[in-house]
């Protein structure tokens, strides 16, 4: 028990009765020492106790806090609220802001998420965040009224302090997440402007009636704690740009008021390589801006390549730490579409006895050649053979996982026009996107390497003509999957999990349905990667 | 009008045309030997213990798991066909996306390009807008407070100036900046060193 017990120090006028309360005050001091911070109401010479911040050495209580991370949030140094001396009621109450430094959703003017309860319920966020403090000298069974101190957080109470006489404790509360304010995102790549949370402390409100000032606290620092989901952030394939998450998957994360983001726009047709460099610098900066430091990749088509070479050559988990990626038909075996499309720009007098590879070599022709090289050289069966051999894992604890998709969503060997929807342009007619959708599925399931001859041979009408022949040179043994672009096979990755096959093509597959499958999947698994 | 205006948008979707590259110095071009049958532009990597060459590696596997090469001397540029085996381990790392930037000399604007088909969007025909140039293109690379021409072309109304960068890439352990592009009759390999040499353009430049 430690209480202060303030005497008169009038002076008497007898000097016998002087020493005589001298000697028992010198007999009795080991007992005044143990009660000297109980005192009488009111104090004659209060002791001025406002200014009394702590020493250098900050650290007052036997407790260290835990290093900040996303989700923890630490105040260690407060001028008017911690390390202080024993606190009284009259001195004012204990004053901490705490500010928190992480995006985890939308929120509203003052700070608060717009839709808390849907966020717990949907598992984005905890429902309570943990608020730890260590607290000294809590007189939880002081006589005759204990102590009792008042735990307001951004002016809602939370609970008392708990502790002993002369102790150190650290004392735990649940807050409910509805009460924290959150900061928006940063602006630029820079981190977000900290939302202030207060934390007070009423002390000893027990005696408030009586007015006695009868027990004192302090504290040595404070600690926040909550569960979020890590943000989303979305990598585009070749040829495209941010908007081509648009408009389902970018309508969906933005209905759920959740941390994500497409804004990474690489170069539509640079290599994987550059790209995976561009990539790690934007990766920092959307984090930096969310204040995260772990996040989830969704990568669409050669996204996920990129992502595989940011990985391999530039990641930093102490910068950043990716927990899972999830690409969207991926060529992580190339495909065969680039195989004949490279061939066939990069040769002269380009012809095929397939009518498909016809088909697509005219077709390339006509869509004034997009993609581009090197983006769509790099997305050849063999280019992606070096690319695997040098990097065939990715480092590890990242969670990788491949979806597929098939465009032949009737299973008749053939692409109806509504199959093609996303992927070839509506003012084509049916018949046409027919045959370019057929021969599509059709080059990319039967073949399985193609072969690429240079010859000459007589002119139509004079001299000699050079010719390239681009041919199937093996065949899969059955048609293969594939959603007009990348086959099954090709989407699952040397590495990681493969998790399903999506009836849609290589770009209707960007759907919310598929979305809503990612997002569960990651809050099942991942949501609150502690 | 607006026929002549979508006339005028056709025309300069349709006309273009790039010279080859040219490199300041003759002697700092290799033509890469051998490459009839690569269609796909070649990987080039450098080795940890022997920094005095550098390998073009030919895209595909060979059926013993090894990649098919051409071995470079830095500075005979004898060129030499080897077969390498490349695994995480392996002591090969690969050029990295170099420091450059572009210059025109000539015009450099924004011009409306119709695309019948945006791939993979499923967009078509739509009007986007590309950069293009015509004149004298000129890859830059820059060290430190230097900067150097590497290779030029004559572009007209060319509107893959972004996708030329992509092609220049350095080498891991700083010797040389490299420009790999497919040009009539083969591969060209545009070596650079890395650090700036005495100011006499005539002197070789080596690797």
């Amino acid at each position: 028990m430690r209480s202060v017990n303030y005497f008169d120090s009038e002076p008497r006028k007898s000097s016998s009765v002087l020493t005589t309360i001298a000697t028992v005050a010198f007999l009795l001091s080991p007992m005044l020492l143990r009660a000297q911070n109980q005192r009488d109401f009111p104090p004659k010479n209060p002791v001025p106790l406002t200014t009394n911040k702590a020493a250098p050495d900050i650290r007052s209580s036997p407790f260290s806090p835990r290093a900040e991370g996303d989700t923890l949030f630490v105040v260690d140094e407060d001028p008017v609220g911690l390390d202080t001396d024993c606190k009284f009621r009259n001195d004012g109450p204990l004053v901490i802001e705490l500010p928190v430094k992480r995006y985890v959703g939308a929120v509203n003017p003052d700070g608060t998420l717009v839709d808390p309860d849907g966020m717990i319920a949907a598992g984005f966020i905890s429902a309570t965040a943990k608020l730890r403090m260590p607290a000294k000298d809590i007189d939880v069974n002081g006589k005759p009224v204990p102590e009792i101190d008042e735990v307001y957080f951004n002016d809602t109470k939370i609970g008392v302090l708990s502790g002993a006489n002369n102790a150190w404790k650290i004392n735990e509360f649940e807050v409910p997440i509805k009460l924290i304010k959150f900061p928006k995102p940063g602006v630029s790549g820079a981190p977000p402007d900290p939302a202030i949370n207060t934390i007070e402390i009423q002390i000893d409100q027990g005696n408030s009636s009586t007015g006695n000032e009868a027990w004192c606290m302090s504290l040595d620092w404070v600690e926040l704690e909550f569960k979020a989901i890590a943000p989303i952030f979305l990598v585009h394939g070749t040829a495209a740009q941010s908007d081509t998450w648009d408009p389902h998957f970018t309508a969906y994360f933005s209905s759920k008021g959740i941390p994500w983001s497409n804004d990474i726009n690489l170069k539509p047709n640079g290599t994987i390589l550059e790209n995976g460099k561009l990539l790690s610098m934007r990766l920092a900066e959307l984090a930096n801006s969310f204040g995260a430091k772990k996040c989830h990749i969704i990568a669409h088509s050669k996204g996920g390549l990129d992502t595989r070479a940011y990985l391999n050559l530039h990641y930093s988990p102490e910068t950043l730490e990716v927990v899972s990626v999830f690409t969207l038909s991926t060529p992580h075996h190339g495909t065969i579409i680039s195989d004949i499309i490279v061939s066939a720009r990069a040769s002269v007098g380009r012809e095929s006895r397939d009518l498909a590879i016809r088909a697509l070599i005219y077709g390339d022709y006509f869509a004034f050649r997009a993609p581009k090289s090197p983006a769509i050289d790099n997305q050849t069966t063999a280019s992606m053979a070096w690319f695997n051999a040098q990097f065939p894992t990715v480092p590890p604890g990242i969670h990788f996982f491949n979806y597929g998709a098939d465009a032949d969503i009737n299973n008749s060997s053939f692409i109806e026009a509504g199959e093609t929807d996303d992927l070839l342009p509506s003012s084509l007619s049916d018949d046409l996107k027919f045959i370019s959708g057929s021969a599509m599925y059709r080059a990319i399931g039967e073949a399985s390497s193609i072969s690429v001859t240079i010859g000459t041979r007589p002119g139509d009408y004079w001299g000699t003509k050079t010719f390239t022949s681009i041919d199937i040179a093996n065949t899969n043994s059955n048609l293969e999957e594939n959603d007009l672009v990348t086959s099954v096979t090709s989407a699952e990755s040397p590495m990681g999990t493969y998790i399903a096959t999506v009836d849609a093509n290589h770009s209707s597959m960007k759907s919310p349905a598929l979305a809503s499958e990612i997002l569960l999947y990651i809050i099942t698994n991942f949501s609150f990667p502690f | 009008m607006t026929i002549f205006s979508l006339a005028l948008i056709l025309i300069g979707s349709l006309i273009q045309g790039e010279s080859e590259l040219k490199a300041p110095n003759p002697q700092s071009s290799t033509i890469v030997e051998g490459i009839k049958n690569w269609f796909e532009i070649p990987i080039l990597a450098s080795r940890e213990s022997n920094r005095d060459d550098f390998h073009l590696i030919v895209p595909g596997l060979q059926e013993d798991d090894r990649f098919e090469a051409i071995r470079i001397d830095a500075a005979t540029e004898q060129q030499t066909t080897t077969y390498i085996a490349l695994s995480p381990e392996s002591e090969f790392r690969f050029f990295t996306p170099a420091d450059v930037r572009l210059n025109v000399d000539g015009l450099s604007f924004c011009r409306s390009a119709i695309y019948l088909v945006t791939s993979p969007e499923g967009k078509g025909p739509v009007f986007h807008l590309v950069d293009s140039a015509i004149g004298q293109m000129k890859i830059i690379l820059e060290i430190e407070t230097n900067e150097r021409v590497i290779p030029t072309r004559s572009v007209f109304n060319s509107d893959e100036t972004t996708e030329h960068l992509s092609l220049v890439s350095a080498d891991p352990f700083g010797k040389c900046t490299a420009v790999v592009m497919r040009e009539a009759g083969g591969f060209s390999d545009h070596i650079s060193p890395a650090r700036f040499g005495p100011a006499n353009s005539s002197q070789k430049e080596n690797t």
